[in-house]
Formats: C-alpha cells, structure tokens, sequence
C-alpha cells in the first residue's frame, strides 16, 4: 500500500515537475516554483508529524484524566474513611458536642470532594469513555452523606451513640463500600485508559516514523525530480546553442537552433539565430563585395601591379593578362621593366627609378604584346610603400591604345571636316545668345574674308551686305523670339568688294529649360552654285524656247489656216467692193460695207500674227499678273482650226472671276499649247468623239489656280505614266521628249505643280497643273 | 449671167468668210442665204428654186464631207467645197460624192463664181430631168398590173404573138394592150417608148428566140 502510494505520489509529482519545468516559464520562475512544491512537500510531512503529537498529547491529556478521577475518587474514599473513623472514635469518646461540631466540618469537608471527583469526572475529554456508575454513585454518596450526617448529629446530641454506632457501622459502611467499589471501579477505568494510551502512543509512534519516512521519501524523490527535469531544460538549449556556437565558429551560417518555449534560453535562441543570419548576411554581402571588387578588378580593362621597393612586381590583377598578354602569376617576381619597351626603358626607369617619391606620377610606354600588336599603356604609380597595409609601390595601368587611335582618328576627321567645309565652301559658326562671342572654324573665317582676329557679331554683320542686314536681323529676332532654326540666304561682301551668296542654316540651342542658349550655324558660300542656277535657268528658257519653236512648227498647218482664213475673207471683200463700185450706178454703201470687213479681217490677221510672233520670240523669264483664262482663249484661238480639221470638239469650262495669278505668259501658253496639241495628238487614232476638254477653275483650299487639258484618246497606261514627264521619253514617232519635260519644269518653275492621270469611268487622259494665285 | 429665179446657200463657220462671200455672190446679183453650221442649214426651210451650196470642208459640228453625204441621199444642190487646207485626199472624196469645184482658201474669186454658175446650171438640168422622170412615172403608174406586164416585152421588141406566146394570151389582147400602154404613156413612137422604159430602168426582156 504504501508502495502503490508511492508510485501513485511519483506519478503526480512527475505531471508536476513537467508542469513546473515546461519551457514556458522562466528559468527563474521554475526555480521557484520548484522550491515551493518541496518547501510545499515538507510542510505537509511537519503537519502530519504534528498531527501525530497532537494525537499523542491527548492520549496522554485522557491519561492525566484517568489519574485525576481516580486520584479525586481516592482522596473521597479516604475522606470517608477517614470520617468514618472519626465519627466511631467520636461515637466512642461519646461526646456529642465534639461529635456535632467536629460532624459540620468533616460534611464539609467531605461535600467538597464529593464535588471535586465530580468535577474531574466532568472535566474528562468527550472522547473518554464516561462510566455511568461512578457518577451515580458520587450523587448517592452525596445526597446520603449529609442525611447520615445529620441524623446522626441528631443522634450525638440526643447522646444514642449506640444508634450512631449503628447506623455508622451499617450506614457508613455502605458508603464506604460504595466509595471503595467507585475506587475500584476508576482503578480499572484508569488500567483500561492507560493501556489505551499506551497502544495509541504505540500506533502514533509508527505511523508518525512512516508518515517521516514517506514524507521524507516523496520530497527527495521530487525534488530529485524537478532538479533533473530543470537542469535538462537548461542545459538542452545550452547544448544546442554550444552547438550552434561550433557551427558558427566553423563558418557554418545556416545552422539554426530550435526554439521551444520562451524563456530566456530561448530568447537566447533566438538571438542567436538572429545574429547568425546576420552574420550570414553580412559575410554573405562581404563575400559578394568582395566578390565584385574582385571581378571589377579582373575584368576591369585596367590592371594593378604592386612593386615591392627593389621593383619587382609582388602582385598583378588577373585582368592584366587581358591586356599583357602573359598570365598574373608568371609576372609575379618578375622585374617590371621587362614589360617596357626598350626604347621607352631609359625614361620609364626615372620614373620608377624614383619609387621613393611620394607624388602620383602618370607615365606612358609602349609594351611589345606577344600575341597583337604594340600597345599603348598608361599607369599611374602611387608610392604607398610607407602604407603598412600595402606596402609597396601600386601601378594602375590601363590599355590606351584604342583611345589614342580614336584620338588620332577624331583629329583626321577634324582634318576631314575642315577639308570638306573648305571643299564645300561651308564653314560653321557658333553664336552664344546674349552675348557677341563667336567662333567661327576656320573655312568660316576664308569666307567671310577675315584673317586671324577674335570671331565677334560685329565682325559678322560688318561683312553683311547692306541691303540684306535688316532682313537678316529681322529673321533672327524672329528666330530668336520663336525659338526656331534658321534658314535663310544673304550675301557678303568680301574686304576686296566682292560679292557672295550666302545659303545659311542654323539651330537654335536650348538648354534643359526651354532657354535659348545659342544658335548654331553653317554657312555655304553658294555663289558658284547661284551662277550654276542662273546659268541653268538660261538654258531653260532657250530650251524652252526651242521647243516652243518646234511645237509651233508642229502646227504651222493650223497656224496657216488661222491667217488664210481673215486673208480670205480680206480678198474676197476686196472683190466683191470693186464689184459693187463697178457697178451702174455705184453701191457705194455696200463698197463701204466691204472696207469695213476688210479693215476687221486685217486687224484680225495681224492679231493671229502678233500671237504667234509672241510665241516665237525668245524672251527671258519675265513674270507679270495675268488672267489664266486669257491666255487659255489665246492658246485656242491659235489651234482652233488644227482642232476642227481633225474632227474634234473642244469643251470649255473656265470659271468666271479667277483670281490672277504671277507668271510669264508666253511660257504659260506654250504649256497649255504643248498640253492642247498632245491631247490632239492622242486622238489620232480615235474614232469614237474626239473631245478636247479645256478646264479652269479656283482651288478654294490651297488657294491656287488650276487648268486641265482632258482628251478621249487611248489614256495612259501605268508605265508611260511614270516616265512621262522624262526628258527624251515620247510615245510618238515623231516626238522629241521634250514637250512635257519641259512643261513640268516650266510649271515647277512658277511654284507649280504638273499632273497626268487617266480618266476615270472613261478613256483618255487628263493633265492638270495649278499655280498659286497672287492674293 | 442667168437672172432667173436661183439661189446660192453658204456653210462657212468663219465668220469672216462667210459675209465676204454672201458679199461677193451678192454683187453678181445672186440670192445668198448663209449659215455658220451645216444644222442650220439643214434646218433651214429652202426655196424650191434651182440652187448650189458652198460649203466649208471643215465644219464646228460636222465635217462637210459628212453633209455632202448626207444630201446626196436627198435631192439636195450641188456642192462647192471651200477649204482652208485642202488635202488630196478629201478632194478626191469630195469630187467622187458629186461635187460640182473644190476650192483651197484663198482662191480667185472667178473661179468660186465659174463654179456657183456651173452649178446652178446643172441644178436646173438635173431639175427638169427630174421633172420629166416624175412625169414619166406618174403615166408608169397609170398602167394597169396586165400592160406593166407587157411593157419589157413591147420595149424589147416581141412581136404582139410571141408576147401572146410567153404570156399566155392572145395576140388580140396583147395588141389592145400595146395600144394603151403607148396612149398612156404618151409616146408617140416604139422609139420614144424604148427610151422612157429605159429613163424608168424598166429591165428588157430577152431577146425572142
């Protein structure tokens, strides 16, 4: 039993000791509570022990009872005895008197012990077995005495000793008998108690020795218990982090210890995590700098050699090989000097010869590279020898081959640029706003005539020839004012009075602000080319003229026809005149009427002559304001017979109030001439209705003015239509391919534009050009 | 120059042309009647008198060759064609179609007036002629459907038996009819009647056999 109690008590105190040493708590909070439960455990085995004594001290208290009552009920049996002698001694001495007086104080007497057995007898604990007898006897004892007493008082004065002898040996004797069966009888109840006690105390003794034991017991095996379970919960974590320790200290970052709890080793724990993956992070970022610096440094097109102070080279980066052409770790121990060309040793050995100096020197040789060719490299030495953490002299060298070739190839190209404006008769300019500051290059100086001087505006527009200078200004004001490039044309005069056209373009320059900073120029000396044009523009008039000679000559038949016809009729109103004046009498009236036709037809002839003399003159370009429908009427006028000797229909649309516009006639007609004898070259061949469609009208958008010449010939097909405006291109045998070409630039020539399309819907061709209006 | 009752149409476009011939043709003495276009002309309502046209080759609306084309199918006058440039070719043409001259601009004024005279000329003939054929015609109506029948064999010289013959009839009856074909159509002789059946285009019969 009292191992089942164990084992049941070991169960318990197990569920408490994980209660208590659950990780949850604090180490010191289960330090605690630990000592509680054992401070706990031993307080409940005082109170069992003190329960025990307790138990004890009452066994003994109903002991103490025992003898009290037995002592009390002896000391009333002595009384009585005592009495009894007495009163027969005094029955004896038969003195009545003394027997009275004495009787009083021996009832007296004798009450009072009565009482006092009573009272020890009622003092006794409530568990102590209460024996009915005694005190029905004491009560007896007590209501009798005093009778007797007093009835044998009685007796003594009335001097009956015989009846007081009497009655004291029946009567007392009685109670003495009572009094000695009470002694008896709390005698044995005192035997009885005592051996009760002495059993009980027996039985107190062993369970208060096995409630030590157990108590004892439990406590030790608990506290055994919680120390184990507490110095595991701390020395576990301890472990893991002393292995987490290891770990990092091997460099092993990614070891993680296991968090259960929080407590303090947990919190431990979880520190410690947290520095590790600091730690990760931070050697994890420093081997990635360095990694980095380490690839900048290789695969940097520099490299850093590091002398020591005798100049050999105790490291070179990786990323020279890329550029020496030998790996790093054949230089190291190598004397630097073999890497120079000989021919720039002398010089590089002052350099490096000066390896105590402290100054940054940057110098430049030539290395002999065994796989390409000769490079170029530039270094810069840094003594940084009295630097304990380096130690040496550092060489930062780097390949300038490639630049310095670029150099030279950007100072050929400025070559180039400077021959190609001088070729080209361009120089450029730059002008800072705001300011009179110029620079001009150096074809820019030629053309404006000035030798060596500082470029200023003032110097520009001095060259300006007067006439333009106000419009040029005006133009950059404008510019300026707008925020737009310029590109106008002006001339210069040269200091030796000659006269150049200028073609200039320019930008202008803003700043990430929108601020106009600067404009920045070319000038073209075009004077050549403006002579080249004139020129060009000459023999397009005379071409011009040559075909409009030919053209004409085309239709010398229909010109004819234009003359013979007034001719006719001037010949035949000559005859019929003299007719009528040869008549009898004379009509004179009708001969009147004859002249006048002749005057009219006259006028008419020399009409149709002044046109075609028009037309054969060789004129330069001259422009005048002139009604288009005009000169249409005059074109058809001369071809209208060539028209109706071929059987065609001429439609005309032209639209009333056409504003004018600027042009040379002649060349304008010979245009609409060359346009009008081709449609009715087209219709040769045709024998459905020949119709010459002659259109004008106003373009209301562009403001311009627009003719077409439409014929129901066989229309274009998509070849000709593309080389038709070519020169020498002619569909006809007779053709010389110049007509349209000619026509094109003619109308080009006056801002103009000249089209031929197909007809639509039905055959032949349509050509159309449109020139701007004068508004 | 014949005064009688005669006209001279124009067509010229030109207007230049057109008054100075009305002119000149006027002075002779001739009617004028002058159009700008060959519609006109056409339009026009004409007198009933013996006449010519001179007509421009090259017209606005239509070619004059066109316009001779178009008159040759009516009864129309003869042609004098005027040109401004006269190819060889057109002439022909016109010369073939019936035109009376064909005149390249300018020209003499005899000539254009020889040609208006020789023209009217043959207007008049070429009117009588068609008087006496409309004459003709209307007694070649009068025949009855029996006497049209004999006519080609009268006209072609068979005897009255031999037409009897071929026809189916009695020489009898022939004769009646021979009569009054030649009463009809007054003729006085066989002659006479050969040649009217000849002006009608009256097919011969063949020959007796």
């Amino acid at each position: 039993m009292l191992l089942k109690n164990n084992v049941a008590l070991a169960g318990r105190a197990e569920k408490l000791v994980s209660g208590i040493v659950r990780p949850a708590h604090k180490i010191g909070v289960r330090l605690a509570l630990s000592f509680i439960v054992i401070i706990l455990l031993m307080a409940v085995g005082y109170a069992v022990a003190l329960w025990q004594f307790r138990e004890l001290r009452a066994q003994q208290q109903n002991l103490d009872t025992a003898y009290q009552e037995s002592a009390a009920v002896l000391n009333l049996n002595a009384h009585l005895f005592a009495f009894k002698d007495r009163l027969e001694d005094l029955s004896d001495a038969q003195r009545g008197s003394q027997f009275v007086l004495e009787a009083n104080g021996l009832r007296k007497g004798l009450l009072n012990d009565i009482e006092r057995a009573k009272r020890a007898l009622e003092d006794l604990p409530p568990n102590v077995e209460r024996d009915s007898f005694v005190l029905v006897s004491l009560d007896t004892v007590e209501s009798a005495l005093p009778v007797q007493i007093d009835a044998m008082s009685d007796l003594a004065k009335a001097n009956d000793w015989s009846a007081i002898r009497l009655r004291s040996q029946n009567q007392m004797r009685q109670l003495s008998y009572l009094t000695s069966a009470l002694v008896d009888k709390v005698a044995s109840g005192v035997a009885v108690e005592r051996a009760r006690v002495l059993r009980n105390t027996q039985l107190t003794e062993f369970r208060f020795l096995l409630t030590l034991i157990g108590a004892g017991s439990v406590t030790l095996l608990v506290a055994a218990a919680l120390g184990l379970a507490v110095t595991r919960s701390i020395t576990r974590p301890l472990a893991l982090l002393d292995r987490g320790a290891k770990s990092l200290a091997r460099g092993a970052f990614q070891y993680e210890v296991a968090v259960a709890g929080q407590d303090e080793l947990a919190d431990l724990a979880k520190v410690f995590n947290r520095t590790a993956r600091q730690l990760q992070d931070l050697y994890q970022n420093l081997q990635a700098n360095e990694a980095r610096f380490r690839s900048l440094i290789e695969h940097s097109s520099d490299f850093i050699v590091v002398l020591d102070r005798e100049g050999a080279i105790r490291y070179v980066s990786p990323s020279s090989e890329h550029v020496l052409g030998l790996k790093s770790e054949n230089l190291v121990g190598k004397e630097i000097l073999f890497l120079i060309h000989p021919d720039d040793l002398a010089r590089i050995r002052s350099v490096l010869g000066a390896g105590t100096s402290t100054a940054i020197q940057i110098f430049e040789f030539r290395y002999r590279h065994p796989g390409r060719e000769e490079r170029i490299i530039e270094a810069v030495k840094t003594n940084l020898l009295d630097n304990p953490a380096v130690a040496g002299v550092v060489v930062n060298a780097r390949d300038i081959t490639e630049r310095r070739r670029a150099e030279q190839e950007l100072r050929r190209n400025e070559a180039f640029l400077a021959e190609g404006e001088r070729l080209s008769h361009t120089g450029s300019w730059v002008w800072k706003l705001g300011s009179d500051a110029m620079s001009w290059s150096q074809e820019h100086f030629r053309i404006l005539g000035y030798d060596s001087c500082k470029p200023s505006l003032d110097l520009f527009w001095e060259r300006i020839h007067p006439e333009d200078r106000v419009r040029l200004r005006q133009t950059f004001e404008k510019a300026i004012r707008e925020k737009h490039d310029v590109e106008t044309e002006f001339r210069i005069i040269q200091p030796d009075g000659a006269v150049r056209f200028i073609a200039s373009v320019s930008h202008a320059v803003a700043d990430e602000t929108g601020q106009l900073i600067e404009f920045v120029g070319t000038s073209m000396d075009i004077t050549e080319r403006k002579r080249a044009d004139d020129a060009l523009q000459q023999m397009q008039a005379q071409l011009a003229h040559v075909a409009r000679v030919a053209s004409m000559g085309e239709l010398t038949a229909s010109i004819a026809h234009e003359v013979s016809q007034p001719l006719t009729g001037i010949i035949v109103n000559a005859t019929a005149g003299l007719r009528w004046l040869a008549a009898e009498p004379p009509n004179l009236e009708r001969v009147r009427e004859s002249l006048a036709r002749i005057n009219r037809d006259g006028n008419r002839a020399a009409a149709v002559v002044t046109r075609i003399r028009a037309l054969f003159k060789k004129s330069p370009f001259r422009a005048e304001k002139l009604d288009i429908n005009e000169s249409i009427g005059e074109v058809i006028a001369l071809i209208g017979s060539e028209v109706r000797a071929k059987n065609i229909t001429i439609e005309t649309q032209l639209a009333d109030s056409l504003p004018p516009i600027s042009g040379d006639r002649i060349q304008l007609q010979q245009v609409l001439l060359n346009l009008i004898v081709n449609a009715i070259e087209a219709m040769s061949e045709t024998h459905d209705p020949r119709i010459l469609g002659v259109k004008s009208w106003a373009e209301s958008v562009s403001g311009s003015v627009s003719v077409s010449v439409c014929d129901s010939g066989p229309g274009l097909d998509s070849v000709n239509t593309v080389n038709l405006f070519e020169a020498f291109y002619t569909t006809k045998p007779e053709g010389t391919g110049m007509g349209l070409a000619i026509s094109r630039s003619i109308v080009s020539a006056h801002g103009g534009q000249l089209n031929a399309t197909s007809n639509e819907g039905r055959r032949g061709a349509t050509f159309e050009f449109s020139l701007p209006a004068i508004d | 120059m014949n005064r009688g009752e005669s006209i001279v149409f124009i067509v010229d476009d030109d207007v230049s042309v057109r008054e100075a011939l009305s002119d000149l043709i006027a002075s002779v003495g001739l009617k004028v009647s002058a159009f700008g276009s060959a519609a006109e002309f056409l339009d026009a309502k004409k007198p009933d008198f013996p006449a010519c046209l001179v007509l421009d080759l090259e017209l606005p609306d239509t070619n004059g060759l066109e316009l001779q084309l178009k008159l040759a199918s009516e009864v129309g006058p003869p042609i004098i064609f005027i040109t401004g440039h006269g190819d060889i070719p057109s002439s022909v043409r016109a010369i073939k179609a019936g035109a009376i001259e064909f005149l390249t601009k300018p020209f003499k004024e005899e000539d254009l007036l020889r040609a208006i005279q020789a023209a009217i000329a043959q207007d008049q003939a070429a009117r009588k002629n068609r008087l006496e054929m409309a004459e003709l015609q209307k007694c070649y109506s009068l025949l009855t459907p029996r006497e049209q029948e004999v006519l080609p064999f009268v006209v072609a010289g068979f005897a009255n038996k031999q037409t009897a013959g071929e026809l189916g009839t009695s020489e009898v009856t022939i004769a009646v009819h021979r009569g009054q074909i030649m009463r009809k159509m007054n003729a006085r002789s066989l002659a006479e009647l050969v040649r009217m059946a000849d002006q009608l285009r009256i097919p011969n019969k063949l020959a007796p056999r």
